[in-house]
């Protein structure tokens, strides 16, 4: 692994945030619920309390940081679909991935 | 010699489904990888398989993080899913028909804005259904837990699209029964290629206990990187280290991999390629037919015929 690989991919693969956040329970609810994703516009601290989210990840998931969310420990699979889901389609652009080379 | 061969091959979406913005470059690649699905067509036809046993890591259907096994056998009378786009452009394709639900008047959307096969949105009413072996499967179950592999189960046929978009183009008649092994390719710790390797062994002896004539078919792959900084990217070197491996009969040596180095690489999918190189043993020398790198991922497709 290179050293930029290894520190893309380290909350992923070595520290495995995923495991610990529930920020993946909740968009893995929001997958079968459509109403979550206007319950964390509108009721915040309704889904807060309810995921027991800090605000680090309350926050992130309101304001569509998808960086921040990667960090935080979203599965990558799930942050595309949680992307998807709040109408940001191509998503890489707020990750700074390389996409296609040419800007798109 | 109920084991009749195996194939492997990518199960992304996006051999179906093209982005507006992708170019004419990327189509051709596209259509290139779409004919070597073809050629493996022709080899599960020449099996002459009763069974096809799908080694495929859900995408997130079937298991959540409330509970994700390193791998889970499917044990149920059928399995059924929807494709990735309109049945009735998979069938222009695929060839791959499907069945018409009276009361259903749309395949093309989904709630919330999902893909549609990427939930259990529909519940029963999918369009593509197939007969599982259910007594081989059973068999392989017990078989496993007396050999040591402590294999969950799920009686929950569900098949994500990618999964389905395998079967459309392999089984497009739905004329083969499946049996469907889930394993976990993206969510680490995934297992270990070794234990993988092993598994693979494990399951070669009870096919070949069977009277069934089991072609295997492993999914996914290779190298990409979605959902993270890292997406664009794709480690063709070891894409193609690892078809070189297969095409020499040295697919023994992915199981000495760690699962942190194929994750790495960007082929945590590669342990159902692994499970399968188990079933087919040391010494078989793969066809490689053909790899494609498209900007987000590279398309390998091999198979192997029996000794």
């Amino acid at each position: 692994m290179n050293h930029k690989t290894q520190d893309a991919l380290r909350s992923f693969i070595i520290e495995a945030k995923h495991l610990t956040t529930n920020l993946n329970i909740f968009v893995s609810d929001m997958i079968r619920d459509k109403d979550l994703v206007r319950q964390l516009d509108d009721e915040p601290d309704e889904v807060a309390a309810k995921y027991r989210f800090n605000p680090e990840e309350i926050n992130a998931l309101r304001e569509r940081d998808m960086l921040k969310l990667y960090l935080l420990g979203l599965h990558p699979f799930l942050l595309v679909r949680f992307a998807g889901m709040v109408g940001i389609l191509e998503y890489w652009k707020a990750l700074g991935a390389p996409g296609r080379r040419d800007g798109t | 010699m109920p084991f009749v061969g195996a194939v492997a091959a990518p199960h992304s979406h996006l051999q179906l489904f093209t982005r507006p913005a992708e170019n004419e470059d990327y189509k051709v690649k596209v259509a290139r990888g779409r004919k070597a699905l073809g050629v493996l067509r022709q080899q599960v036809e020449k099996s002459g398989a009763d069974t096809m046993l799908v080694i495929h890591d859900d995408h997130f259907v079937n298991f959540d993080f409330r509970c994700y096994p390193p791998f889970c056998l499917l044990v149920a009378k059928e399995a059924k899913g929807s494709g990735v786009i309109d049945p009735v452009e998979i069938e222009k394709i695929t060839g791959a028909t499907y069945k018409k639900h009276p009361s259903k008047i749309s395949y093309g959307s989904a709630p919330a804005g999902m893909p549609q096969h990427v939930s259990d949105w529909e519940g029963g009413d999918k369009p593509y259904v197939y007969p599982v072996d259910e007594e081989l499967s059973v068999r392989m179950l017990k078989e496993l837990l007396a050999m040591g592999f402590d294999m969950p189960f799920t009686t929950n046929g569900t098949m994500d699209g990618e999964l389905v978009l395998t079967q459309n183009f392999l089984n497009p008649k739905a004329d083969k029964s499946i049996m469907l092994l889930f394993t976990n390719g993206y969510v680490p710790p995934i297992p270990h290629p070794q234990r993988c390797y092993d598994l693979g062994r494990a399951i070669r002896r009870i096919i070949d206990g069977s009277e069934r004539k089991v072609l295997v078919q492993a999914t996914g792959g290779m190298s990409h990187f979605p959902g993270t900084p890292l997406y664009g990217e794709v480690d063709e070197e070891f894409d193609n280290h690892v078809l070189d491996l297969l095409s020499k009969g040295e697919a023994k040596a992915l199981a000495a991999m760690s699962p942190e180095e194929i994750l790495s690489r960007g082929d945590g999918e590669l342990v159902n390629w692994i499970i399968a190189a188990g079933v087919i043993g040391d010494d078989i020398k793969a066809t490689v037919v053909e790899y494609v790198r498209l900007w987000h991922i590279g398309l390998g497709y091999a198979y192997w015929e029996p000794r």
